[in-house]
């Protein structure tokens, strides 16, 4: 039960961060966590709230319905292929997959629209692509951030209880 | 991580994207209507607080960077309240030309129903999202309108918010007529016996471009370009001809619109709905 109401909690907390971070930074925190959550290895729980947070971010956004778990869905796919080619196991490595997966998302999200709309191709100029790369490394340093905080927080609890 | 985990992850991709795949489908198909309004009701309400939230951190940001010519900017201000203040004529002769503009500026037709609307955002791709959507009574199609200035057509409706489609969008083509320079725009417009050119005017990344007019037609620079498109209803202004191509080699001759005014300052704009 408890678990539930942290996750509605949850939902509507990303689709709130998500408005807010596209305003301010024009960063999207609904690819970062997609792709991190996933690295992480979820369960079942994770496509259904993924899905419904596609949906309620389309909605808001006036996109069409699935354009974000489309884009989602193809840069993990990217990045479950990259990791069949470069191993994952280097600070590097994971960084070059994770910058890529995000460059694909904010370029898919760019082109799927107008061609689910209207079927056609919009123009994507020099000072566009820029823009994309500077929001994926962005994206790219805030995953890492978060990832460095959240590993030396758990790391003084750990020495604490462990057994001799 | 064990085994199945490991297989879940790699199907996972798949899954999203089937199901996404599946979401577009009814959208495009037309049977999303009852998901979309009740995802609406749901969720709207927390992206515009985040939304407003999110444009004080950026203008109180940008106050920050510019605060410098926030200075001058004061200092000249107070200096035109003095002038103003010690000059009471003047500020009487503004007024009245305030409300003569405003008569002028007023629509014509007083059958049409019409919803004002706030500007939420302008993305340089050639759209603006406005504040009112089905709950007040908006659905696709819809003109936007400010004054006799045509703004765009509603190309998606939620419950509290629209997506509205400008003319600099790729997407937009619309039949055209071009007027005399000086023609005073209104419903009771003789236009038929005034049209110069027909054409079309289609979005782009270089903005509005004018195509298809007669290679004999007599237009030039300056010229209005009005809508005269069956998906509008009525006589709606785009712009002047700017930037016009005669190609002696061309069967026709093409050019730009310059707009009325520039989409990214919009603030108020009106919806027609009946």
């Amino acid at each position: 039960m408890l678990k539930i109401l942290l996750l509605t909690i949850s939902i509507f907390a990303v689709v709130f961060l998500e408005h807010l971070f596209l305003k301010i930074f024009s960063i999207s925190l609904f690819a970062l966590l997609g792709i991190y959550l996933w690295h992480r290895g979820m369960n079942w729980t994770y496509i259904l709230i993924f899905v419904l947070l596609g949906l309620a971010l389309d909605v808001t956004m006036h996109l069409p319905l699935g354009l974000h778990t489309v884009a989602l869905g193809i840069s993990i796919l990217f990045a479950q292929l990259a990791k069949t080619v470069i191993p994952t196991e280097g600070f590097v490595h994971e960084s070059i997959i994770l910058l890529i997966s995000t460059l694909l998302f904010y370029i898919l999200f760019l082109v799927l629209n107008p061609v689910i709309l209207d079927f056609s191709l919009p123009s994507i100029s020099l000072k566009t692509v820029l823009y994309i790369v500077i929001k994926s490394l962005v994206s790219v340093l805030l995953y890492f951030f978060i990832t460095l905080s959240t590993q030396s927080f758990r790391s003084k609890d750990f020495d604490k209880i462990r057994l001799k | 991580m064990t085994k199945s985990k490991v297989e879940l992850q790699n199907i996972q991709p798949y899954i999203l994207l089937a199901i996404g795949a599946l979401f577009v489908l009814l959208d495009k198909g037309g049977f999303s209507g009852g998901i979309r309004s009740s995802l609406s009701y749901v969720f709207e309400p927390v992206s515009f607080v985040a939304d407003d939230t999110g444009d004080t951190v950026s203008e109180w940001g940008y106050a920050l960077v510019d605060a410098s010519s926030y200075i001058s900017e004061l200092n000249s201000l107070k200096e035109e309240l003095v002038i103003a203040k010690s000059s009471e004529s003047s500020i009487l002769l503004l007024q009245e030309e305030n409300a003569t503009l405003k008569e002028q500026l007023s629509l014509s037709n007083r059958e049409d129903t019409f919803i004002a609307a706030k500007v939420l955002d302008y993305s340089p791709e050639g759209t603006i999202r406005i504040n009112v959507g089905e709950a007040d009574g908006i659905k696709e199609g819809d003109v936007v309108q400010l004054g006799k200035v045509f703004v765009g057509v509603v190309e998606q409706a939620d419950g509290l918010g629209s997506l509205v489609r400008i003319p600099i969008n790729k997407s937009s083509h619309y039949e055209i007529a071009i007027l005399p320079q000086n023609t005073q725009v209104d419903e009771e417009l003789p236009i038929n016996s005034l049209v110069k050119a027909t054409g079309v005017a289609s979005g782009s990344v270089s903005g509005i471009k004018l195509e298809n007019i007669g290679i004999n037609a007599e237009v030039s620079d300056g010229d209005i370009v009005v809508l005269r498109d069956g998906r509008i209803g009525g006589i709606l202004v785009l712009g002047r001809v700017v930037g016009l191509i005669n190609n002696p080699a061309s069967t026709s001759k093409s050019g730009f619109v310059s707009p009325v005014f520039d989409y990214a300052n919009l603030i108020t704009v009106y919806v027609k709905t009946n």
